[in-house]
């Protein structure tokens, strides 16, 4: 992958004495979306927080656009145009949801191009029309997949080029998952790469390019998605139906 | 990175050498009165830091508390001087100090008996008012108090004739406070210890497991202020002479000084504390008009560069490390019980319904959440409740488990009509719970976690592990017994000693399975469990839940995994937009229209993924 838009080479991550990562390398492509799987407790989501900056590495590299961004603190990520939209959403309840959208493009505000703001915020409520009518609202007020897709759209609005998702699907109905899932494609339509993780691992395998497992700190396995999908131990271990006594009744 | 036990016992012996060694070595009284007074601020500390440092309360008036302690101990004994008989063995003294002891905690109760009832700054505000007004009242009171100047010829104790000199007061006081950290040790180390720590993360999840958080903050604080009373005795009789001035609202900052300096929440932290603060101001003894100054600078160091205090920057926190020795023999005990069984609080009749909801509303602010929804949930059956989100499952839940109280409608447990006062009134009726946003306690252990949701599965009570005695080991064993077995039940086996704060997501849903499986419910609550669980751990989860069923444990299920749902549920109700809009066999309601149209959409998941693969 030559036009390798984020390059992870050789992460460690320790919390004291507990060893996070250890030596995990990944890659994601410029329009590429690509999913992590893992148990919990494999490092999912520290692998997310210590790229995005919040956690900080005891060795290893990571690259953005060809830059070494190891050292650079979290604003400065999302300047440069790699975004991380949390686990459970964090909106700011009390605000509505236009501060909570508008708050995304803070950076970008600051720099004065608030015209290239309000065409991405029309292009943001295209994408997720059901915020349109909640503008006005407290975020705090807003079902649980609304707030996920303000979350998303928050994220949007720093235009980022690489956006990080910790688990979008947590809590949201299923009818709902499907919307904001597809909304993920057409995002890579938009020329903005993705990296999920996810642990609905069917729902991360169908909409990505290329899949990487995480275990006890490193990826064991990866490949493009149908490799992944069909190998064995995936099957066995994060796409198996639940089956039991009751259900046989 | 723990010392080894050797060093420790090195330690301890050096100490005990020093503790013996000082009045031979410091033979002018002032040293000794010095050293007394560390040992009288550490009782007191020792009680700030089970309020604050442990439960996570506040104080502002231990001044207040102490200076009842003081003058009801002064004035006691004096009264009962006039017995001679007892001025001879001493005991006007001894039974006065009790006073003082009994009479600060009564006032303890008094004071956090409504103040409790608020948080953070008002309590604080609450706490210095107390303190001010104790402080005027001896102020005022003059006929009893001596006004401001006092209470003087304050007896020293006495054994046999003998008077007590300022070498056996230090020996008196010294081990004191050797009790008193004992009883710190004893009171954290317990189930009582473990409440309190719970309390200051997460009040609402300790009241789902059945304890009134209240009544533990009001038990609390009593302890609290009992041990500031056991101080202030100590201190009329030193001095023998006490005044108002000796109680101000410096005195209360300056406890609260001891514990965020020492290290709030440590077992250690009111000995440095006490220590470096009583000593570093008197040995300045010159720099009297600095005293102020060098304590501002000590509290903005400490809080800058030392969030845990001095404590902190030890090898071993000490009060980190649970007494794993005490409990070697745990897995090899049987308990009684077996933890997951019949639920504790006596098995229903078959036929009634464990909770009936019948035509429940609830509005918030002009907004129906629910309305006119029935259930009915029995015994030995999962019951699913599904919907979209927003469609009031939650505050369906909100409402059986106590939490919220409906506008309309009836809840019957049981076959009585119940009106449900509080979690942990639902709890203590045989209703558990899990929350969508899960509630943890800070990073107490895995273990402890559910060694805590043992709440109404007995207790020896606070004495009891005061005193250690043989039941509060038992019953600390079964309870911990109980834990690891329901531990292995949900798949948490390996993390037992693990904090839980370092927790992935789905364990810890887990974890708040267990927890509330400790209490030995009748009807569980689920509130999405599956969420951020992996496939495999899905899998499990609906093993455990079979498990449960088959106990004759009613279980309502709030999910949107609808695989687990199908597995699992022996029947599903649908709600969308605060009504039911389905309920009865999974296979009916999976294929009525109208939970299609508004709930799982058109085809299956699997044919979505491959409509876009």
């Amino acid at each position: 992958m030559s036009s390798s838009l984020l390059t992870v080479d050789d992460l460690q991550v320790s919390y004291g004495p507990l060893k996070v990562l250890d030596g995990a390398s990944l890659s994601v492509g410029a329009n590429e979306v690509v999913t992590i799987l893992g148990s919990n407790g494999a490092g999912k989501t520290t692998l997310l927080r210590t790229i995005a900056g919040l956690v900080s590495h005891q060795a290893g590299h990571i690259r953005f656009e060809g830059v070494d961004i190891g050292q650079l603190p979290a604003h400065r990520k999302v300047a440069g145009g790699l975004c991380m939209v949390p686990e459970g959403r964090q909106l700011f309840p009390d605000h509505t949801v236009l501060e909570n959208l508008e708050l995304g493009a803070f950076s970008r505000l600051r720099n004065g191009e608030k015209k290239a703001v309000e065409t991405d915020m029309a292009d943001i409520l295209d994408l997720f029309p059901r915020v349109r009518d909640r503008l006005a609202q407290k975020a705090g007020l807003l079902s649980g997949g609304e707030q996920q897709m303000v979350a998303i759209g928050r994220s949007l609005l720093s235009r980022p080029r690489l956006l990080m998702l910790d688990e979008p699907s947590l809590g949201l109905a299923p009818g709902l998952i499907r919307s904001i899932f597809q909304s993920f494609l057409k995002l890579k339509e938009r020329g903005i790469a993705v990296l999920l993780v996810e642990q609905m691992a069917w729902l991360g395998l169908g909409i990505c390019d290329r899949a990487y497992v995480l275990e006890s700190g490193r990826f064991a396995i990866q490949g493009d998605r149908d490799s992944v999908r069909t190998n064995p131990r995936v099957v066995e271990a994060y796409l198996g139906r639940v089956k039991s006594a009751a259900a046989m009744k | 990175m723990s010392m080894s036990r050797s060093t420790v016992r090195l330690l301890l012996v050096a100490g005990a050498i020093g503790f013996l060694a000082v009045p031979l070595v410091f033979t002018s009284s002032f040293f000794k009165f010095l050293f007394i007074l560390v040992f009288i601020y550490l009782i007191v500390s020792i009680g700030m830091n089970l309020l604050i440092g442990y439960a996570g309360q506040f104080s502002l008036g231990h001044a207040g508390l102490m200076a009842i302690g003081a003058y009801v101990s002064a004035i006691v004994s004096m009264s009962l001087a006039k017995v001679p008989a007892l001025v001879f063995v001493g005991g006007n003294v001894w039974i006065g100090m009790l006073a003082g002891i009994v009479s600060a905690g009564a006032a303890g109760a008094v004071l956090a008996f409504p103040a409790l009832r608020v948080k953070g700054p008002y309590l604080a505000m609450v706490t210095v008012a107390f303190g001010w007004v104790i402080w005027k009242v001896l102020l005022t009171w003059t006929s009893v108090t001596g006004g401001d100047l006092g209470i003087t010829a304050i007896p020293r104790p006495r054994v046999a004739g003998h008077i007590f000199t300022v070498t056996d007061y230090y020996y008196l006081s010294g081990a004191a406070a050797l009790v008193a950290l004992v009883l710190q040790r004893n009171i954290v180390l317990s189930d009582f210890g473990r409440k309190i720590r719970a309390m200051k993360y997460n009040e609402m999840a300790l009241e789902a497991v059945g304890v009134s958080v209240h009544r533990e903050k009001v038990a609390v604080f009593v302890i609290s202020a009992m041990f500031a009373g056991w101080g202030g005795a100590l201190f009329a009789h030193l001095q023998n002479f006490i005044n108002p001035d000796n109680f101000q609202f410096f005195n209360s900052v300056f406890f609260l000084l001891t514990i965020l300096f020492g290290g709030p929440g440590t077992l250690s932290g009111p000995f440095f504390g006490a220590t470096f603060l009583t000593l570093v101001p008197e040995l300045l003894h010159g720099a009297e008009q600095y005293r102020l100054l060098i304590f501002s600078v000590v509290i903005l160091v400490t809080l800058f560069y030392l969030p845990h205090g001095i404590a902190g920057l030890l090898p071993m926190r000490i009060a980190e490390r649970t007494p794993v020795k005490e409990f070697t023999a745990a897995r090899t005990a049987s308990t009684t019980r077996p933890a997951v069984g019949a639920p504790l609080a006596g098995s229903p009749a078959a036929t009634v319904p464990v909770v009936k909801v019948v035509g429940v509303s609830k509005s918030f602010g002009g907004i129906h959440a629910l309305e006119g929804v029935d259930l009915q949930l029995e015994t030995g059956t999962v019951h699913a409740l599904i919907g979209p989100n927003g469609a009031g499952k939650t505050t369906l839940v909100n409402i059986i488990s106590g939490l919220y109280r409906g506008d309309r409608g009836t809840v019957s447990l049981l076959g009585k009509e119940i009106v449900l006062t509080s979690l942990h009134h639902a709890a203590r009726q045989g209703i558990a719970r899990t929350f969508q946003t899960i509630k943890l306690f800070g990073d107490m252990t895995v273990r402890e976690h559910v060694m805590v949701g043992c709440e109404l599965q007995s207790g020896t009570g606070l004495l009891g592990a005061m005193l250690r005695t043989k039941s509060h080991y038992d019953e600390e064993r079964r309870r911990r017994a109980i834990a690891d077995e329901l531990l292995e039940l949900v798949g948490l086996s390996d993390l037992v000693d693990v904090s839980a704060a370092t927790l992935a997501y789905g364990h810890r849903r887990l974890l708040e399975m267990a927890r509330a499986l400790a209490s030995r419910p009748r009807l569980l609550l689920l509130d999405e469990p599956a969420a951020g669980l992996v496939a495999s751990e899905i899998a499990m989860l609906a093993g455990v839940i079979d498990r449960l069923r088959l106990t004759g444990l009613a279980v309502l299920l709030v999910e949107h995994h609808m695989d687990l749902v199908v597995a699992v549920s022996d029947r599903i109700t649908v709600l969308e937009q605060g009504q039911v809009i389905s309920h009865g066999e999974v296979e009916t309601v999976r294929n009525d229209p109208r939970v299609i149209e508004a709930y799982l959409g058109t085809g299956e998941d699997h044919e979505f993924v491959a409509a876009h693969g």
